[in-house]
């Protein structure tokens, strides 16, 4: 059984409001989840749910094939919005309240602090701390049980870069031992920097769980150069595999419509003369797909309601 | 067991800590421990004159278990503010999301705080027995029956677990220490006025807004009856009031119900 968590029908409403409106879907062990989706769209209430802070009003959810209990929640590491500690207690001894709870030892509290770059302040008040110290705090705190699976709600929001960096640095550390993550995020480009699949949530629905290259079916776009713009231009209208050729100074941007090669292409333009200096193929990046997953999911919704 | 032992060391990380508590509850301890003594050198002057409560018999059996339990409840109040803090500090912290996202259950949570609650009360009762029974031992001349009026020490108890699970309760209602105990000051206040309508306006010996919570708990622990006549004929100004075992079970039942609706509060509400 490799499913470390499958979430079926869940739904919370705050009186008239609907926060999560009837998500289902299920995260595979050893991959890392991003949960995308705008401010307001269910992230943080789905999360508190599957955590046992929120009553779902609606809904089941099993944590590693079982139904949910905190014996669950002890094999799990996660942070919620911000980092909550008891603020006259050194990082050492707010750890130690945080392993008495997991019941796990507290010969981890100097191993974890190491992680995190902490251990030099361990005798220190929390209150003391910056907040990048206290986000990184709040992740040795997470991850003192060893945890399966890592929950992380806006593990970056309101760091400097450099304490970004450094977050960012500590997640791919941890999904390399095999670590499950999940990140719900809305930066996407830190999810497209450490995640391998995502979950796109809108306005409280699920609307796409599953590997970020699935996300939509695009073959991606060229990126050419050479010093004659124009002719490259010229040959590439008149090829078939291109559906929009767009040109950005001395950059030839060109999506395809049929799936082809890089190395064919080159080789196509030098038959014609054109040396490229310039060649890179890519997809579009997962911003641009996210807000087309969205765009589509309103217009969708939309026709649905013209429809009625 | 084992499990209490861990909620215990979570609270006892909390709160012995917290500089501000630990000073009050050292502070409080210190008092309580020491007022075997204190109230015997403590002599106020009235009219000059310096009143030597032991002089009236204060400290004999079986009168020094009810004067004394009735003098050192008040001390509670201190031990409320703690326990008050001491939960509201949770929400203000943010921590108690976090602990119960750690995989403490809301259950736990709860117990562990009516943990410390009973070791207070239960650490304050110990202390007050022992203290009375030495007053009464170092003044009475022939005990002869130590032990009457020891229930007084029994009302103490429950007197102040009913206070104690009454300042859970409404700490986790209110979230704010400020409120919450204004709240509780508040409600003691209107008990007694209530209580004062009803002995104005009806002449039966039992009143039912004796029923509410503090009043019953006060019932247990009456103000100590007074007698001058008996002071004038050479015998001792105190007189032992009557202990209304009746009112142990309203006091039970409350402390069922305040930690019942505080698991109520505790598990309806989102964090």
């Amino acid at each position: 059984m490799n499913t470390v968590l499958e979430i079926d029908k869940l739904s919370k409403h705050f009186g008239s409001l609907i926060a999560v409106d009837n998500i289902s879907f299920s995260v595979e062990k050893g991959n890392v989840y991003g949960l995308l989706g705008p401010n307001g769209s269910g992230k943080t209430t789905t999360l508190g749910m599957i955590l046992n802070v929120v009553n779902p009003t609606k809904g089941t959810w099993r944590w590693f094939g079982n139904t949910h209990n905190s014996d669950a929640l002890k094999k799990i590491g996660a942070i919620i919005e911000r980092p909550n500690f008891y603020p006259y207690l050194s990082a050492k001894k707010n750890l130690q309240t945080v392993a008495t709870i997991k019941q796990v030892s507290f010969s981890r509290i100097d191993e974890k602090l190491e992680t995190v770059d902490l251990l030099h302040r361990k005798n220190d008040r929390f209150s003391a701390f910056s907040l990048g110290m206290k986000q990184r705090l709040a992740i040795a705190a997470a991850l003192l049980n060893n945890p399966e699976v890592l929950i992380l709600d806006e593990p970056t929001n309101g760091l400097d870069p450099q304490g970004i960096i450094k977050i960012r640095e500590i997640i791919r550390q941890i999904a390399n031992m095999g670590t499950t993550i999940i990140l719900a995020s809305h930066l996407l480009d830190e999810v497209e920097k450490v995640c391998s699949h995502v979950v796109v949530l809108n306005k409280g629905k699920s609307i796409y769980c599953g590997a970020v290259e699935n996300m939509s079916n695009e073959l991606g776009y060229f990126e050419l150069g050479t010093a004659n713009i124009d002719k490259l231009v010229n040959i590439l209208e008149n090829m078939t595999c291109f559906e929009k050729i767009v040109r950005r100074h001395d950059i030839v941007s060109a999506t395809l419509k049929n799936d082809l090669d890089a190395e064919e292409l080159n080789k196509i333009l030098v038959n014609q003369g054109i040396f490229l200096n310039h060649l890179v193929k890519r997809k579009n990046n997962l911003e641009q797909q996210f807000l087309n997953l969205i765009k589509n999911e309103t217009d969708i919704t939309t026709a649905k309601n013209r429809m009625e | 067991m084992k499990q209490i032992l861990r909620l215990l060391k979570i609270e006892w990380n909390k709160i012995y800590n917290y500089k501000t508590a630990r000073i009050f509850i050292i502070i409080y301890f210190a008092l309580l421990a020491s007022m075997g003594y204190l109230v015997t050198v403590i002599k106020p002057s009235v009219d000059n004159m310096s009143l030597d409560l032991a002089r009236f018999g204060a400290y004999l059996f079986p009168y020094v278990w009810q004067n004394i339990t009735y003098f050192a409840d008040f001390g509670s109040i201190f031990l409320g503010v703690i326990i008050i803090t001491n939960i509201t500090n949770e929400y203000t912290y943010r921590t108690m999301k976090q602990n119960l996202i750690d995989g403490l259950t809301k259950k736990e949570f709860l117990l562990s705080k009516l943990l410390v609650s009973l070791i207070f009360s239960l650490l304050s009762t110990i202390i007050v027995f022992f203290a009375c029974l030495g007053l009464g031992l170092v003044y009475t001349q022939n005990p002869s029956s130590i032990f009457k009026g020891v229930t007084f020490v029994l009302g103490y108890f429950l007197k102040v677990s009913v206070f104690f699970s009454f300042c859970t309760l409404l700490a986790f209602w209110i979230r704010r220490s400020g409120f919450a105990l204004m709240l509780v000051i508040l409600w003691r206040l209107g008990e007694v006025i209530i209580l004062g309508i009803e002995q104005i306006s009806s002449r039966s010996s039992f009143h039912l807004s004796n029923l509410l919570p503090g009043n019953a708990s006060a019932t247990l622990l009456p103000f100590p009856g007074i007698k001058l006549q008996n002071f004038m004929r050479g015998g001792t100004v105190f007189s032992l009031s009557d202990f209304h075992a009746e009112y142990c079970i309203a006091a039970i039942v409350y402390i069922v119900i305040f930690i019942v609706l505080s698991y109520q509060l505790l598990k309806k509400r989102d964090l």
